[in-house]
């Protein structure tokens, strides 16, 4: 232990001296000159914030470095590290140093580092509050920004007295005062607020009834189901917008028995705009409602309840949904009918896909068989993928088509080996480029992969590509990945007289990426 | 002047709030925009795009840049009102002009900001909110004084998959999160080839070099010092840290609802791959901050192990999104609808629409300058816990550095005279 002591103290009593020729290096240096002594001094003095002794010795050899005749950009940069560990024991010699010209600015640089504090900037000063009765004057002031802004301070203050008062306002204010009063009383909460909006969002005009109609989404409840759901049935554009907003916004879980309630009975449009409501919402309640209403003759409920279903349906309803799909009556059933099976698989984490894949045997149609293949793409889960990695080999090229376009779907990288033979040696030209689309997508996907993988095999598929337009894509990817490896790529492909200008550009980029990374 | 409903002095703009939605060009939202370059002339673009607003002047210490966005107001207007400015203050000192867009260079937010929340302008500010902490909270500081709105440019806030990824995370789809992995880029990016070394030559006659130095300290001209590589100069901005913080650790930070809080310890470290005098932010980089009740955050960039983006890490699974896309395990976290009665997000379809609907009902934005600061400060704690190699110990609500006066230096920056925040 003596001897470590002993040595130690050896080594920090050589330090001091080890920094006398940095220092000297240093007090020759001019902009434009390297910069590694200047940088060593910086390492210099971050290790000594540790060390008040190290520190007090870097200080005086920064401070004397000032005051010497030193370069006057020696002198900006000692002041300039001096602010970082100076103490108030140089403010005297700093003040000294700002009275000269040269190093005048540096020095009070220095000086305001070292004497000021940024906790003075951090304490808080409060806004002075205003009386309660001069904001409900300044409601009624002419000029919009005085108006709006005490609106929106008295909206901020506590009380069910205040929102009474901002509520008897309403009816003294001009159209543009009554659109920022109905959306500070939205933003401020009170439901006791809400028959202003209800009546306002009923008999209103413009630009008043749409605030109305969008406040009545934060602050009404399932008594103003029907009234939203009639207005979006009713209206168009942003009044429309705003009400199926409203309907959709609507707090509280008797809100969405309400809806539930209302659909059985409603009216075309009404029911329509119910139905969406319930698809938006997610309501799993209504999920046997709206199986049944997708048979019904209306086309919009039809369609729409085939809608909703992607986002109510469950797990439980997945034979219903494939039986849609089955005997769906024309393309576009059929085609929303996959979409909403393969949104329902999607968020089960694919538990149902067997019915799905046995299915596939089992039907003889062949667009059902196309929709079905298309669903396993979407659904993305392991359990179909023999039965598509079998398909791509299909002497049916509608089927090996839709089978290479279901694993181009996928939503990770994982199909990219099945994919890239067929990239390479697909004998139909027309398959072998969408194989090779289908691969730059899922290289594309985001991946934890390093990106000198990325670039490897971006590299595989540059050599596949036949085509300027897959090596534009392959080059406009390339330049993601800042790497060596990219850049060999980049570099190759300016000889090709297809996409050299790309290249060159992608090459360009990528040096800049790369320059100093 | 007038005297307005908080109490302040403020000048009152001709026509905000009395057009009632209807888009004639006296009815519009006047907005006059400083810093017209990289990013200012997409900002530009943007809001030349939306019909509420209307562009009324321009201001740029590069008189190319400032032409150049001057003829995009004309070309898209069809006339020549749009005004061109050199200074800043003179753009504030217009009474007609009710709201400006500031996308300067990170060591003029502050200063910008600040005098156009007091002139009475509402602000759409690019981010990081300001180069430092000091400067970001004078802003809060002033936006709260004058009750103007304030929308920083995280507009990741208003793209529907953020928004549904942060809707996931609260409403406890992957558990309770113990940690969260923020994705940045590496490097110091030589945008047009300028490359980093330190060349001193006179400043282009087009330049206002003083100007666009203003309140950092004096160096002399060199091109990779100023457009568009000033971020990787500290006296300008913070590296790619502080250039991505306003986006993915804002992202994370939204998902878990931080918006009014900040970490407790934060630990940094950095590489350096080269020693410039013009570049001089750390290519590589490593965060972690830590938050009450357990919650860590990692903040990574250059590195290959963390994704680009943020990732949420719950005991019941992850959540992880970016520009790019949005992952999940288990995979039908994704697919699960948000229900009325959970935490629902503000939607917004466009950030700058937000910014101009908020100016006309005074509301709140999206990134106002508040929750931008508290998404800013990991990186400027990061930053200086790499600059100084210790480790950072904040208090959250008196946003203070506890027990380390050095770093506390850092947390501001001595203006050149005669810059000075009011």
């Amino acid at each position: 232990v003596a001897f470590v002591v002993v040595l130690l103290a050896i080594l920090v009593a050589q330090e001091p001296s080890a920094l006398e020729p940095l220092f000297a290096k240093i007090a020759t240096y001019e902009y434009g000159s390297g910069r590694e002594h200047l940088a060593a001094v910086t390492r210099q003095v971050t290790e000594s914030i540790g060390s008040p002794a190290r520190r007090k010795e870097i200080e005086a050899r920064l401070l004397a470095l000032a005051e010497s005749q030193a370069t006057a950009a020696a002198k900006d940069f000692a002041l300039r590290e001096l602010s970082r560990i100076g103490s108030e024991t140089s403010i005297a010699r700093l003040k000294a140093l700002a009275a000269k010209a040269d190093t005048a600015e540096m020095a009070r640089y220095a000086m305001a580092r070292i004497s000021d504090s940024a906790a003075a900037a951090s304490a808080p000063r409060a806004a002075p509050a205003k009386p309660v009765a001069a904001l409900v004057a300044e409601m009624q002031s002419a000029v919009p920004l005085v108006r709006a802004t005490a609106i929106r301070l008295l909206s901020e203050m506590p009380g069910a007295t205040i929102t009474k008062t901002i509520v008897e306002q309403y009816a003294k204010l001009p159209p543009a005062g009554q659109v920022v009063l109905l959306v500070a009383l939205a933003d401020r909460g009170d439901r006791a607020a809400a028959p202003l909006f209800t009546s306002t969002a009923r008999s209103g005009e413009g630009e008043v009834r749409i605030a109305a109609l969008s406040g009545l989404g934060k602050l009404g409840d399932e008594s103003n189901v029907e009234l939203l759901a009639e207005i979006a049935a009713t209206t168009q554009g942003p009044q429309q917008a705003a009400a199926r907003e409203a309907l959709y916004s609507l707090r509280g879980e008797r809100v969405d028995k309400a809806i539930v309630a209302a659909l059985g009975a409603a009216p075309g449009r009404v029911k329509v705009e119910l139905i969406m409501a319930a698809g938006e919402r997610g309501i799993a309640a209504a999920s046997t409602l709206l199986i049944a209403a997708v048979g019904e003759k209306d086309p919009d409920v039809h369609r729409e309840a085939l809608r909703a279903l992607r986002y109510v349906a469950g797990v439980a309803d997945v034979p219903a949904l494939l039986q849609l799909l089955l005997r769906a009556a024309t393309a576009a059933d059929r085609r929303e009918s996959a979409q909403t099976l393969a949104s329902v698989l999607r968020r089960s984490g694919a538990t149902q896909i067997e019915l799905v894949v046995a299915a596939y045997d089992q039907t003889p149609s062949n667009e059902a068989r196309l929709a079905l293949i298309e669903v396993m793409g979407q659904a993305s889960s392991d359990v179909a993928v023999p039965l598509l990695r079998a398909l791509l080999g299909s002497p049916d090229s509608a089927i090996a088509r839709a089978a290479i376009l279901a694993l181009t779907e996928w939503a990770s990288p994982a199909p990219m080996a099945d994919l890239l033979p067929l990239a390479r040696e697909h004998q139909n030209p027309a398959l072998q480029i969408l194989a090779l689309r289908g691969y730059l997508r899922l290289v594309a996907l985001p991946s934890p992969r390093p990106p000198t993988e990325s670039a490897r095999l971006l590299g595989e598929a540059m050599s596949l590509a036949r085509q300027a337009a897959e090596k534009r894509t392959i080059l406009s990817m390339l330049a993601n990945f800042a790497c060596k490896e990219a850049l060999e790529v980049a570099q190759a492909a300016t000889k090709d007289r297809d996409v050299a200008e790309e290249a060159a550009a992608v090459v360009d980029r990528l040096n800049g990426l790369l320059k100093f990374l | 002047l007038l005297q307005a409903a908080a109490g302040f002095p403020l000048i009152a703009p001709a026509r905000v709030l009395g057009g009632g939605g209807t888009t004639a060009p006296s009815d519009r939202i006047a907005v006059a925009c400083i810093g017209t370059g990289w990013m200012g002339s997409a900002n530009v673009t943007a809001f030349l795009d939306e019909p509420g607003a209307q562009v009324v002047a321009v201001c740029d210490v590069d008189s190319e840049h400032l032409a150049a966005a001057c003829a995009q107001v004309h070309t898209k207007y069809g006339n020549k009102d749009c005004a061109s400015y050199r200074n800043f203050e003179d753009v504030l000192a217009r009474d007609d002009v009710d709201a400006v867009m500031i996308a300067t260079p990170d060591h003029w937010h502050g200063l910008i900001g600040v005098a156009a929340l007091r002139a009475g302008k509402d602000v759409y500010g690019e981010k990081p909110l300001a180069q430092n902490w000091a400067e970001g909270n004078a802003i809060c500081e002033a936006a709260r004084q004058t009750r103007r709105v304030w929308q920083t440019g995280s507009w990741q806030r208003s793209r529907a998959q953020f928004r549904q990824a942060c809707e996931l995370v609260r409403n406890g789809r992957i558990g309770k999160v113990h940690t969260v992995e923020v994705g940045l880029p590496g490097g110091l990016t030589d945008f047009d080839g300028i490359g980093h070394l330190d060349q001193p030559t006179d400043p282009p006659k087009r330049l206002d070099y003083d100007r666009w130095l203003g309140p950092a300290p004096r160096a002399p001209y060199s091109p990779a010092r100023v457009h568009k590589t000033w971020r990787w100069n500290l006296d300008y901005g913070g590296g790619m840290l502080m250039d991505w913080v306003g986006h993915h650790v804002d992202t994370a930070h939204w998902g878990l609802g931080l918006d009014d809080t900040g970490p407790v310890e934060v630990e940094g470290t950095g590489e350096y791959t080269l020693a410039s005098a013009v570049w001089n932010a750390p290519s590589k980089f490593r965060v972690t901050a830590r938050y009450a009740g357990g919650l860590t955050m990692i903040i990574s960039g250059g590195y290959d192990d963390i994704r680009r983006g943020a990732r949420w890490i719950g005991d019941e699974g992850w959540i992880w999104v970016d520009r790019s896309g949005m992952e999940a395990h288990p995979r039908q976290v994704l697919f699960s609808r948000i229900r009325p009665d959970e935490i629902r997000l503000e939607r917004s379809e466009s950030h700058y629409r937000n910014f101009l609907d908020c100016v006309r009902t005074r509301r709140r934005t999206l990134s106002p300058a508040d929750v931008a600061l508290r998404s800013a400060t990991p990186g400027y704690l990061g930053l200086i816990s790499i600059l100084n190699g210790t480790k950072i110990r904040w208090d959250p609500v008196k946003q203070r550095i506890l027990g380390d006066p050095l770093a506390e230096r850092l947390l501001s920056r001595p203006m050149r005279s005669p810059w000075r925040l009011s």
